[in-house]
């Protein structure tokens, strides 16, 4: 298969639905199918990056998305503005993640080949 | 343009699902080509042959399935997300010793490959979410 970039864009809260798991299980598809892959986290979906999470008896996704980089996902961004908005500090993020400013996530979406949102 | 589709939207929200057929018919009519649609999370649900909404709503369950059929379109549900949500064709029925049998024509149980296939091959990749 031809590979191309394809930005993965989470704005859905971590157990709200099951969007956010279901998102991921497609980001490890394309993993697996050799694409590069790219996650942006935005508006709720910044929500999955914070640490401390203990749901009982349903699979946490921070640790989940913490197994990205085991698949060759290497490129995780999160909105800064999103972070601001909610009063999450950078330092609860215990994911490696690159903080972009609004302009930047414009200019990332520029560079995808595709866009998937969840 | 070669387009495709992910549709993940339940039947409830009719607007989106509605807008998703739209858009894919507009599509068509500008003579752009569909490579697949991928019913994917709560819209695999579209594909129930089963469902039976109130009288006055419309069917957007028929409506999609018509217009699936009358262009012959890829139309691919997610396997995973089918099962979980008890969307069974003859084959997945039989394998999990299931007594219904509920996916509609012309859709087609498949794996998460088939997104990034569509993904890949096509031009553009549009979400309804």
């Amino acid at each position: 298969m031809q590979k191309r970039h394809l930005l993965f864009v989470f704005r859905s809260s971590p157990y709200g639905s099951g969007r956010a798991r279901e998102g991921l299980d497609a980001v490890l598809a394309a993993a697996i199918f050799d694409q590069t892959v790219s996650v942006l986290f935005l508006g709720d979906g910044v929500f999955q990056l914070c640490a401390g999470q203990a749901p009982d008896d349903i699979r946490n996704q921070h640790k989940m998305l913490q197994s990205l980089p085991l698949y060759d996902v290497e490129y995780l961004y999160f909105s800064s503005s999103a972070l601001a908005e909610r009063r999450i500090n950078a330092q609860d993020i215990l994911i490696p993640g690159k903080p972009l400013s609004d302009p930047e996530i414009a200019d990332l979406m520029a560079t995808a080949d595709q866009i998937l949102t969840f | 343009m070669i387009y495709s589709l992910l549709i993940q939207s339940s039947p409830d929200n009719l607007s989106i699902c509605r807008c998703a057929l739209e858009f894919a018919k507009t599509l068509l009519h500008r003579n752009h080509r569909i490579y697949r649609i991928f019913f994917y999370g709560e819209a695999v649900q579209l594909a129930t042959c089963a469902a039976v909404p109130p009288q006055d709503d419309p069917d957007i369950y028929r409506e999609w399935r018509e217009f699936l059929e009358q262009h012959r379109l890829d139309a691919v549900v997610c396997i995973a997300a089918a099962l979980k949500r008890g969307l069974l064709n003859r084959e997945e029925s039989a394998r999990y010793q299931k007594s219904v049998v509920n996916l509609a024509n012309p859709y087609d149980l498949s794996g998460l490959g088939q997104l990034i296939d569509a993904a890949v091959h096509s031009d553009k990749l549009i979400t309804f979410a």
